[in-house]
């Protein structure tokens, strides 16, 4: 047991479920290198003890993971992280497609497309648009 | 498998429990909650067979329960209260359990050096959390297929309970081993149980899976411009409702999608979050709606 020590931070304030935050946060690992390429990801019963949640839960998570190929499974060994290239342009695309639901949603709003370049223009100079305030930390 | 199946006891002419249904998987963690005196610990004495039931049946992995049938050598018990035999340490206790469960010798040394606990100590002169993890040793040690842990956090510090945690999932998920514990520090439960059930005056409100449980049970909180008539929104199922200044805070089943979209079709929406619930909440949502706690 690894006490006190919170790879993953679970907040029980977001409504989130659990295993959506589980697979925010290794995500998140994957991505600040915190977690590397092929490095093993602690096992199911190790981070349930860790954090103290229901192993299924972590389970579910890591599915997801692996369904979503940010990690892959080797039988009887553990969970691993997928290689670094390859997930940076799967979360790409991820996020793509994510931005691909913004804008259809901001069409729905009757918004029109110079409207909607002018916004992404904005997001990405925030200084040029009258210094409005877009949280980019 | 555990299955409870409509339980029902009378003392005197007091019904402590009704109709009862509890379904416990293998290897699951089952939360057993409920107000003060509403029948956890009645419940859990009608597994053991300390008491006999009026009405109903309970079966493990199929076959009945009953003082006869040899499958009750498979459970294990930790009561709220411990009682140890006068003069007795714990490895008095644990020789003497011998007689009746498969007692390992590796888990009993493993756990004492795990929780440093000294088996030679007479167990009465132990403190009260000291015992607790005593008897929570002898219970693992046991190799149970079913274990019913009644209260065993309380008065554990927060080290120990971690400690406890990690023995408690080790062995879940390595022997399956089934687990009933009841607690009153919700807190404690949240998140690591598989499934809860919720007891109040000797019945139970609801039994589900705890994930299920708060993808169905769910809090909002949102503010429009002008008025605002809770009437507006009477197909919903809103099981509570508190308003704070023009915030309305509502707890409900089913989509909260649909709420916002609702909402936002008449009104301007000044706000509109969605809020987590915890076990805690969702015990209190349970109760009031039964109005517990709601006596003037």
């Amino acid at each position: 047991m690894i006490g006190g020590v919170k790879l993953i931070r679970i907040d029980n304030d977001n409504p989130k479920a659990i295993y959506e935050q589980i697979y925010d946060e290794v995500i998140r690992l994957i991505f600040t290198k915190s977690l590397k390429p092929d490095e093993k990801l602690p096992s199911v019963r190790e981070l349930a003890s860790m954090i103290r949640i229901n192993p299924n839960t972590i389970q579910k998570a890591y599915k997801y993971l692996e369904e979503n190929n940010y990690i892959y499974t080797v039988k009887g060994i553990g969970n691993f992280v997928k290689d670094a290239d390859e997930l940076r342009n799967l979360h790409i695309k991820n996020m793509k497609d994510e931005l691909y639901k913004v804008i259809k949603s901001l069409k729905e709003l009757g918004l029109r497309d110079d409207k909607i370049l002018e916004i992404v223009e904005e997001v990405m100079n925030p200084s040029t648009k009258g210094g409005r305030d877009v949280n980019d930390k | 498998m555990l299955t409870i199946n409509n339980l029902s006891k009378k003392f005197g002419d007091f019904q402590v429990l009704e109709d009862i249904n509890i379904n416990a998987e293998k290897g699951q963690i089952y939360g057993l909650v409920g107000s003060n005196g509403c029948g956890k610990t009645t419940t859990l004495k009608h597994i053991m067979k300390v008491y006999k039931q009026d009405e109903g049946y309970i079966t493990f992995d199929g076959e009945e329960v009953d003082e006869n049938s040899g499958i009750i050598k498979y459970f294990y018990y930790v009561q709220d209260t411990l009682y140890f035999p006068y003069q007795y340490t714990l490895n008095k206790l644990f020789h003497y359990e011998k007689l009746m469960y498969n007692m390992s010798e590796e888990k009993f040394e493993y756990l004492l050096k795990y929780f440093n606990i000294d088996k030679n100590k007479v167990l009465n002169k132990m403190s009260k959390g000291q015992k607790k993890q005593a008897a929570f040793i002898l219970s693992i040690a046991a190799q149970p297929k079913l274990l019913l842990l009644d209260e065993i956090v309380d008065g554990l510090d927060a080290v120990i309970k971690r400690k406890f945690w990690d023995v408690l999932i080790k062995e879940v998920m390595d022997n399956e081993m089934t687990v009933i514990i009841s607690s009153h520090d919700l807190k404690e439960l949240d998140n690591i149980c598989d499934k809860v059930g919720i007891m109040h005056e000797g019945k139970i409100l609801r039994e589900e899976n705890l994930e299920k449980m708060k993808e169905d049970i769910k809090r909002v909180q949102f503010a429009v411009e002008g008025e605002f008539d809770l009437e507006e929104l009477k197909e919903f199922n809103i099981l509570q409702t508190v308003k704070i200044g023009s915030v309305f805070i509502l707890t409900l089943t089913g989509n909260t999608d649909e709420l916002k979209k609702h909402l936002e079709s008449k009104y301007t929406l000044l706000l509109f979050d969605k809020l987590s619930m915890s076990l805690e909440e969702i015990f209190i949502t349970e109760l009031g709606g039964v109005g517990y706690g709601k006596e003037k």
